[in-house]
This record gives C-alpha cells, sequence and structure tokens, in this order.
C-alpha cells in the first residue's frame, strides 16, 4: 500500500496491509505536525503532491527495501491537503519475521521520502506564509538504489 | 506541471509549450524562464522530471511527455 491520500491515515488499514502469521515484528512511523518550525510558530499548513509520481516514488521506496532487506511488507500513506498541529504527515509500517530489518527499513523509508517523493509543505506561521524547501533533489539519489550502493 | 513557489511564479500549474524537435531540458527552462522572470530567479533550484522520473539538463524531451518542475521538497512531517 503505497498512497497519498486526501483524508485522516487509517492505521489498522496499514497493520492490515503489511501483517501476516509469519511477521514478529511491526515497527511503524509516524511523522507528526509539530507547532513549531525555523523558530515560529506554526498556525496552519497544507501538504501538495505530484500525486501520480509521488505514488510511484513511494513504490519505488518499497522496492529498494526488498532489494536490501527482503522485505515486501511496507506500507506508506502520506497526507496531502489542509493539516492541523498533532495531525499525522506520514505513517510508514513495516513487518518483518526479525526486529533489526524492520527499524532500519522503517528508518530508511522515511529518510528516502525526504530525499525523493514530490511532496511540498506551505506553512503559515507568525512570520507569514512560505513553502518550505528541505532538500532538492538530485537526479543520482533520485535513481533507484540498489542494495550494492550502501546504506 | 509546475509545483509549490515555481507554480506561483509561473501563475498556472499547467502549461503546453511548443518545442523544436530534440529539445532538450535545459531548453524547456531557458524558454520558461524567458517567459516567467520570477521562475528564472530561482530557476537553479529546479530539478526537471519527464513522465514522472527525474532527469537531467541534457534529456531530450518529446512530443506529448510530461514535463514537470519540482522544486525542493519538504514532505515526510517535521522529523
Amino acid at each position: 500500500m503505497f498512497e497519498i491520500s486526501e483524508t485522516t491515515i487509517n492505521v489498522d488499514e496499514l497493520h492490515r496491509a503489511v501483517l501476516d502469521s509469519g511477521q514478529g515484528a511491526l515497527v511503524d512511523f509516524f511523522g507528526i505536525v509539530r507547532d513549531h518550525a525555523r523558530g515560529q510558530k506554526i498556525v496552519a499548513l497544507e501538504y501538495h503532491a505530484y500525486k501520480p509520481m509521488a505514488e510511484q516514488k513511494l513504490r519505488q521506496i518499497g522496492d529498494e527495501i526488498k532489494e536490501r532487506w527482503g522485505i515486501g511488507a511496507v506500507a506508506i500513506v502520506h497526507r496531502v491537503g489542509n493539516l492541523k498541529i498533532g495531525d499525522t504527515a506520514v505513517m510508514i509500517s513495516v513487518a518483518s519475521p526479525h526486529r533489526a530489518e524492520a527499524f532500519a527499513a522503517c528508518k530508511y523509508a522515511i529518510d528516502r521520502i525526504k530525499q525523493i517523493v514530490p511532496i511540498w509543505k506551505r506553512e503559515t506561521g507568525e512570520n507569514g506564509v512560505e513553502w518550505v524547501e528541505e532538500c532538492e533533489v538530485s537526479v543520482e539519489s533520485a535513481a533507484r538504489q540498489e542494495s550494492s550502493a550502501g546504506g | 506541471m509546475v509545483f509549490a513557489w515555481a507554480r506561483d511564479a509561473v501563475g498556472s500549474g499547467e502549461l503546453q509549450l511548443d518545442l523544436p524537435d530534440g529539445a532538450t531540458v535545459a531548453e524547456v527552462m531557458r524558454r520558461l524562464s524567458e517567459d516567467h522572470p520570477r521562475l528564472a530567479e530561482r530557476s537553479d533550484a529546479l530539478t526537471v522530471a519527464v513522465n514522472q522520473e527525474f532527469v537531467g539538463s541534457e534529456h531530450a524531451v518529446q512530443e506529448g511527455d510530461e514535463v514537470a518542475l519540482i522544486p525542493p521538497i519538504s514532505g515526510g512531517g517535521y522529523v
């Protein structure tokens, strides 16, 4: 399950997508909307995505995890639209027979989302409205990473 | 297709360009920068995707390709 969603993320749905009787570990990651950033109070926030490409890049991250750790049970959902403080912006679930790979794969997924998935946040803070820029995408880093590439 | 601040600079999320055969991504950027000075100011920060894959500036575009200007991204929450 690799989705850009306009509605609240359903935790159970991600768990259903990754769990089966062969899994001993389930690791979730939640990215939450915080009330402050870059030294100012955040009032409101919108996420925008290039939806078809963003979903394709989420699937690519799933493929990379499969290649690197042999884990196929990965689900990622990222919100778009208007969010409030405390809302979940992104949720990642990874299930595997043992814990070490599940933790590693989950961390890899959030790091890669920040490198290659075309999603933007538009923040309204005390100092006005701005498009937040965090990571300039490089063509090399966005290419599908094989496990021999390290990391 | 144009996103985030680049969309504000161009004034539209989608536009069509007539280009000569074999035009590269660099030429697409040059054309857009001429028409949209606010885009030109910050065009170095853009990465280009063609048909939803990131490409370099020498990539040649074909008729009907979907070209997207991708400003620096900021997904994944605040972590």
